[in-house]
């Protein structure tokens, strides 16, 4: 181990112990002190590990299918009616008032009154030995769609679109929950030293609902936290230099100021200023790994042609090819959000026939290139990409204000069914499990919770979700939460 | 297992709960909370069991045996569940947990045996004295709570640390009173005067920083996390407000040290003290931080409900440390508040009169410069009063006042279609549900009055039942125009004096719908009863019996959250009565007109700017609060009579017939409150040794964590009421002149054992600095600083990329040079959607909700904008020229005044070494390749000094206190 690896080998030590020791040690009841045997407190959990050696205990507990993730989410949530759960029933009653019996007791975010049933605005067709139905907004996924394991019966609880991102990604629809990124990298670190193990891109135009909510560290160690890369200025915040200072200084720098900060760990004995030592000689790193794994200049022009992507250009193409180049360089866990596909019909914008057919064309290609060049790059097998927003649309046509419909197309938010797809990393290639029902609005067989779908998840990492937790006000907290949450086992290959 | 510390807790009950009482709060919640109150709580009664209350855990459950049997564990069904092996019977079921551990089983049946007595939550019952806990080393306690301290620390064998240097504790106390590293001359003094008697020199050291204006600037910036404060409104449109106002009143209260429970009472209801200076109605801004939602498609009502419910929540967990949001749905799913008096208490809260409106209103117009703020309260009661008396005689003649329905309309209207109907002797029109924006109704009518002074107009909601409760969008009528029209249909106009609406402060002045405007008078955004104004006509009209009168109503646009303002229903009434047009030239009347046009001038001569503040709705203008079936605003149970307060607290003392906003700050002020005084002190803790007391200042509730040092908490807690009444400087002064808080802060091999994170505080704090302290420590350091105190946000240097507002905002950084580029943290420019990018890096919350404490991360990032930040980089070159200042020739003193600037501290031989070979080899590098020095300086040597100078600010010691 060389010093750097030492340093980091410690921090994650102290990091990990320390908060280990503040939560176990005054948890509840307060009564319990520090030194006693806090292992023996937690059977069960996680922290069976090795504490004095917090990687290596945190190996999974079981062979682990993916290595990383590249989570490209929606934001705003695409409707699965237009893309891939084809209602051929909804087509019959097009038009026609939305029977009572979906309304009752029913809340949503826009609907008034009996709004009216909308089917399927684009033609669908079966690709693949699967047979897997896809709509012609995205053509680019018919030659993969015996690669997509689809789960069509996806639940959560909340409909407003900030709640509902965050339970996706955090497992609680309250701010302050670590994120999936973030429970991901602790349990297994990073693959690159030079590269934050959590990293998140944004396209579209604008931040997601809840921001930096989605991929903040919560109470987990905050080196877990994801990192936001910029497309405009340094595509991490400071990450250039200032004026008057190179590469060379900046180092000579560094090794002064870690020199000097290990005399003071020496004087003082704070665990933070090794974690600080650590943090500066990462920061040192990322000014240039970062800046090489973050751009696209220097792809060859095939590359960049079968992304759509223009070097320069804040787009979600840009975007999957450098989740590409992430995932190469060891980045664990890369999330993308592309904003704007809330598609209520209240503008053009936000229309099916109009906004909505733009984002398909933002994202179709750069997708269908993203799990072309991992297949190329033999990367599929042990990356898992997940596609999906944070719920579903209901089969009704949106009718803000009570009248019989928007303006334009469009439908509300629905949590009670939506679709996600998968692909790589373990889950069954050309399948599909669970549907809804014949209209699209509620699951018809095999529900699929957002928690259920996180401890699939997590066991695709090798990981049991009832035991990756990490104590918290007094709770053994987990990313699936105090609810029942299961294994889908049937989409895992 | 879902509590990893039972194995902890039982090896200390198991040797303690034996003989001692079995304690419900301490010793049998926590049980309940972690397995059972999950399904047999607040939220789920599963079973028909709840263990909140004692009555229903004594009664029996569907399966219809009792519960718990005080006396007689055998014959109590929870504990035959617990222990039972049938996997259909046992509890936990196994799928919901694990079975109980057998200690946890010896606690509950003991306290069963014991008569299963229950009691209450640590942090509900009021605190009380200790008495001082005995202690060994009797030479150590400087003030009553280091007895508590050193006990602890005794019954752990371990010791108290050794008293930190003097420059460890000027800069520790320093920073964390005014947010500043102390100045050199102010380390030198202190130096000296603490080798004399140290702690005699602590204390004037103390009252020194308590009685510096940063003391105000530095708790303001704590106070802005709790309060929410941002300089935007948040959501999606996230527009800049102004409330500035309300941080330079935070500023103030706390540099004159105004009594924590004034504070409280100002911030809840100053709006409704009587006699109220405008300082107080500032103070309201405190609720009015909530967001505002002018996106379109969002409902007025409904997100004036979600700001009500976060002034309910911030109200509570700020001042009382307790989750009320919770409430909103069901019952507490912990402690035992239940979901009715969450609207008992909403009520307090929901007769203010902003409503989610693009305008923000009401926004009080306060002068830019304090010395005006006494004139200018002056002025808006004045206003005030005036059009008070002005309403009540209006009030009088309306009374009085035989008012004849209008009939026989006949309707016409562009953009919608009108229709009349017959109604309790009115004809009334109504709009189509389609009706657009802009629509104009013209309504051509006979009467059989002979003259007319004054024509009432009214608009009423389309379903009064519904409106009642869950409001209406309503309208507003932009012009207003009459004519009579004679036999011969030739039409003459008339011209109208004023407009009287039925409220005496309408937000919007009614007389704008006789000229013509945007908004004049109407029920803008929704409204929730028939409401009226009066036309008043300029003469008595006489009319011909032929004649008939001409309304032409012009209806408002699509102002807020694209709803168009169109009256969907209205009805017109007339009068002769002479009193209206009379009462105009009576001497009441005319003084109160002048009293409130002068008013209005000459506030208008006074430079000044708004804040948005709490203003009650007239009585008659109350609204209806209901309960929200499960928390539903849409779904509305029953009509709340008068607020209150839940009843596990000490009762509400009403001041008047019904309780007010006011008798609730009285409440929440309380020295009869359990929580209010205990979450301030426990805040102040936190803030200077970085752990509460109680861990969790946002929950004190029982899902919280418990105090480390209960009697502490206690005997601080009624200090603070009793002795100190109340004064923040007074108790601040009590901590940080204590033994506890100067003991050195480094960490022995012994206590990284056995307390690392420094719960029991054998040593003294060593905190990092906050985001604002790090940028003010950097300006301060290096001279940048700039110590105008108060006034507007201010925007210091961005990185690029950062700025993207949603709507146009534009960030304006000063250039180099100008102070207002220097000042401090406290004053940056808040916006909810794009945090400052240093507030970001360094745990700053986003303000969109109150938030109880900041977690310290330690990041990479952060290391990148304390290194790279164009500000930070600023001050690194403005550090090393005022490094060389020591001595333009010696090295050696720029390096150890840069140290000293930097740290507080003197420089040790060893760094001196370290840094005068980075110099060398800096040197060396910048002569190699000279281009690299633009930007930073002019010579080789220079450009050293200037890194020099950022790993200066950039040490470990540098970056903490």
């Amino acid at each position: 181990m060389n010093l750097l690896q030492h340093l980091q080998h410690e921090q994650l030590t102290l990091a990990t112990r320390r908060h280990f020791l503040k939560e176990a040690a005054f948890g509840l009841g307060g009564l319990c002190l520090a030194g006693q045997n806090l292992l023996g407190a937690t059977a069960g959990s996680i922290v069976k590990r090795d504490e004095e050696n917090p990687l290596n205990a945190l190996a999974p507990s079981f062979a682990p299918k993916a290595k990383r993730v590249i989570f490209l989410h929606m934001a705003g949530a695409p409707s699965q009616m237009e893309l891939f759960d084809y209602k051929p029933v909804l087509q019959q009653y097009d038009g026609k008032d939305c029977p009572q019996e979906y309304l009752e007791g029913q809340r949503f975010a826009f609907i008034k009154g009996v709004p009216r049933l909308l089917g399927p605005q684009f033609q669908f067709k079966q690709h693949g030995k699967s047979g897997a139905w896809i709509s012609d907004r995205l053509p680019s996924l018919y030659k993969h769609a015996d690669k997509l394991c689809f789960i069509k019966s996806m639940q959560t609880d909340q409909f407003n679109h900030a709640p509902a991102k965050l339970l996706m990604h955090t497992g609680n629809q309250n701010l302050g929950y670590p994120s999936m990124g973030s429970w991901i990298t602790w349990g297994l670190g990073s693959e690159n030293q030079n590269l934050p193990g959590f990293m998140v891109l944004l396209s579209g135009g604008r931040s997601p609902r809840a921001g930096a909510a989605l991929w903040n560290n919560g109470f987990l160690p905050s080196v877990y936290q994801g990192v936001q890369c910029r497309s405009g200025g340094d595509p991490v915040l400071n990450a250039a230099n200032p004026p008057g200072i190179n590469r060379n200084i900046r180092r000579a720098a560094l090794d002064s100021l870690s020199r000097l900060n290990t005399k003071t760990h020496e004087e003082i004995g704070d665990p933070e200023t090794v974690t600080r030592i650590s943090q500066y000689e990462m920061a040192y790193r990322m000014q240039v790994s970062v800046p090489e794994v973050m751009t696209i200049d220097d792809e060859p022009k095939p590359v960049l042609e079968m992304y759509g992507a223009e070097p320069g250009k804040n787009s979600f193409a840009n975007n999957c090819l450098l989740a590409r180049k992430l995932a190469e360089n060891g980045v664990r866990y890369i999330q993308l959000f592309d904003w704007g596909w809330d598609t209520h019909g209240s503008s053009a914008n936000e229309s099916l026939k109009d906004g909505f057919v733009k984002k398909c064309k933002d994202i179709d290609q750069a997708v269908g290139a993203l799990l072309s060049d991992l297949e190329m790059r033999g990367m599929l097998e042990d990356t898992l990409v997940v596609w999906g927003g944070e719920f579903g649309r209901t089969p009704m046509q949106e009718n803000r204000g009570g009248g019989a419909a928007n303006a334009f197309v469009g439908r509300d938010h629905n949590p009670n069914a939506f679709t996600i797809w998968m692909a790589g990393g373990g889950v069954k290639p050309g399948m599909t499990y669970g549907e809804s029902d014949e209209l699209g609005y509620r699951v018809g067989s095999n529900p699929v919770h957002v928690r259920d779908f996180h401890a699939t998840i997590l066991h695709l990492f090798g990981f049991d979700h009832h035991k990756l937790s990490f104590p918290f006000q007094g709770l053994n907290q987990k990313l699936t939460g105090v609810k029942p949450a299961k294994v889908v086992k049937d989409v895992l290959a | 297992m879902r509590f990893p510390c039972f194995g902890l807790i039982s090896l200390i009950y198991l040797s303690h709960s034996l003989n001692a009482e079995i304690d419900f709060a301490r010793d049998v919640r926590p049980i309940l909370n972690a397995n059972c109150t999950a399904c047999h709580g607040g939220v789920k009664e599963a079973g028909d069991v709840s263990f909140i209350y004692r009555e229903r855990a004594l009664g029996k459950g569907e399966s219809g045996k009792p519960v718990i049997v005080p006396g007689n564990p055998d014959a109590s069904e929870m504990i035959a569940r617990i222990v039972s092996t049938d996997p259909d019977e046992i509890m936990p079921k196994p799928e919901h947990g694990p079975s109980l551990a057998k200690f946890q089983i010896n606690i509950l049946r003991q306290w069963i045996q014991e008569g299963a007595k229950w009691g209450e939550h640590w942090s509900f019952v009021p605190p009380h004295k200790h008495p001082l806990p005995s202690i060994k080393k009797t030479d150590w306690p400087v003030r009553d709570l280091d007895h508590f301290i050193l006990a602890r620390l005794e019954s752990e064998n371990l010791n108290p640390s050794r008293v930190a240097k003097p420059e460890q504790w000027l800069r520790r106390a320093s920073f964390d009173l005014i947010g500043l590293p102390p100045t050199l001359e102010e380390i030198e003094a202190f130096k000296k005067s603490a080798a004399q008697n140290l702690q005699v020199a602590i204390e004037k050291e103390t009252d020194r920083l308590l009685a510096s204006p940063r003391f105000g600037e530095r708790w303001a910036s704590v106070w802005m996390d709790l309060a929410r404060y941002a300089d935007s409104v948040g959501y999606a449109d996230d527009k800049r407000r102004d409330n500035w106002k309300y941080r330079d009143w935070l500023i103030d209260s706390f540099n004159k040290d105004l009594p924590f429970d004034q504070f409280t009472i100002e911030q809840i209801a100053g709006d409704l003290i009587p006699h109220a200076t405008l300082e107080q109605k500032i103070a309201t801004t405190f609720s009015r931080l909530t967001q505002v939602n002018s996106e379109g498609g969002t409902d007025d009502e409904e997100f004036r409900v979600v700001a009500v419910m976060d002034r309910m929540s911030t109200t509570w967990e700020t001042f009382m440390g307790v989750s009320f949001g919770c409430v909103q749905c069901h019952s507490h799913p912990y402690d035992p508040i239940k979901h009715e008096e969450y609207y008992d208490f909403m009520e307090f809260f929901n007769q203010s009169k902003d409503a989610d409106i693009d305008e923000d209103l009401p926004r009080l117009s306060v002068p830019m410069e304090k010395s005006h703020y006494d004139e200018a309260n002056r002025l808006h009661e004045q206003i005030r009063i005036s059009e008070q008396s002005l309403f009540t005689e209006r009030n009088k003649i309306d009374s009085t006042t035989k008012w004849q329905p209008v009939t026989s309309v006949k309707a016409e209207a562009k953009k919608a279609i009108l229709t009349i109907t017959g109604r309790e002797g009115y004809d009334e029109f109504q709009a189509d549900p389609n009706v657009a924006s802009g629509a104009e109704y013209v309504l051509t009518f006979p009467t059989d009055l002979k003259t007319v002074t004054a024509l009432r107009l009214e608009i009423l909601p389309l379903d009064l039942k519904t409106a009642a409760h869950t409001p209406e969008w309503g309208g507003i009528i932009k012009q207003m125009q009459l004519e009579v029209v004679d036999a011969s249909g030739k039409a003459t106009s008339v011209k109208i004096h004023e407009v009287i609406a039925d409220e005496a402060h309408p937000m919007f002045d009614p007389n704008a719908s006789i000229t013509g405007s945007d908004k004049g008078w109407g029920t803008y955004s929704k409204f929730s009863k028939p409401r009226h104004a009066t036309f008043v006509l300029d003469q008595p009209l006489t009319l011909s019996p032929d004649s008939k009168l001409r309304v032409s109503l012009k209806n408002g646009g699509t102002y807020s959250a694209s709803f168009p303002m169109v009256v969907k229903r209205g009805r017109l009434a007339l009068t002769d009565e002479p009193a209206w047009i009379n009462h105009r030239g009576e001497s009441n009347a005319v003084s109160a007109k002048r009293a409130i046009t002068d008013a209005r001038q000459k506030l208008k001569s006074i430079p000044s700017t708004t804040t948005p503040v709490m203003v009650e709705r007239e009585p008659e203008h109350r609204r209806n609060t209901h309960m929200f079936i499960r928390g539903n605003w849409l779904d509305k149970g029953h009509l709340v009579k008068e607020g209150n307060t839940p009843k596990l607290f000490p009762s509400l003392k009403k001041s008047g017939e019904r309780a007010t906003r006011l008798d609730l700050a009285h409440w929440v002020a309380s020295p009869q409150n359990p929580l209010t005084a205990r979450v301030a002190v426990n805040r102040f803790w936190l803030e200077l040794f970085g752990k509460g007391i109680c861990p969790t200042p946002e929950d004190f509730g029982s899902a919280g964590e418990p105090p480390s040092h209960p009697e502490l908490l206690d005997h601080l807690t009624v200090m603070f009421v009793n002795e100190k009444k109340w004064s923040v400087k007074s108790m601040l002064r009590e901590i940080v002149t204590s033994a506890t808080y100067r003991q050195d802060s480094s960490i022995t091999d012994e206590l990284e054992e056995k307390d690392r994170d420094n719960r029991l505080l054998a040593r003294g704090p060593r905190q990092r600095l906050t985001a604002e302290m790090m940028r003010d420590h950097s300006l301060s350091a290096s001279g940048l600083i700039s110590h105008k105190i108060g006034g507007t946000p201010i925007q210091p240097p961005l990185p690029p990329g950062v700025w993207k507002p949603f709507v146009a905002d534009a960030w304006k950084t000063p250039e180099v040079g100008n102070p207002e580029r220097y000042r401090r943290s406290v004053y940056i420019y808040f916006k909810r959607s794009i945090l400052y990018p240093l507030f970001s890096s360094f745990d700053v919350p986003p303000r969109d909700l109150s938030s109880k404490r900041r977690l310290v991360s330690n990041t990479p990032l952060q290391a990148l904008t304390t290194l790279n930040d164009a500000a930070f980089h600023e001050a690194a070159v403005a550090l090393s020229k005022r490094m060389q200042s020591a001595d333009p020739s010696d090295l050696g003193k720029q390096i150890a005044l840069g140290y000293r600037l930097a740290t507080s501290g003197e420089i040790h031989a060893d760094r001196t070494t370290e840094l005068r070979n980075l110099h060398q080899q800096l040197v060396t590098e910048y002569k190699n390749s000279p281009d690299t020095m633009k930007g930073i300086a002019k010579t080789p040597e220079d450009a050293a000094l200037a890194v020099i100078a950022s790993v200066l600010l950039n040490l470990d010691e540098s970056v903490t206190r």
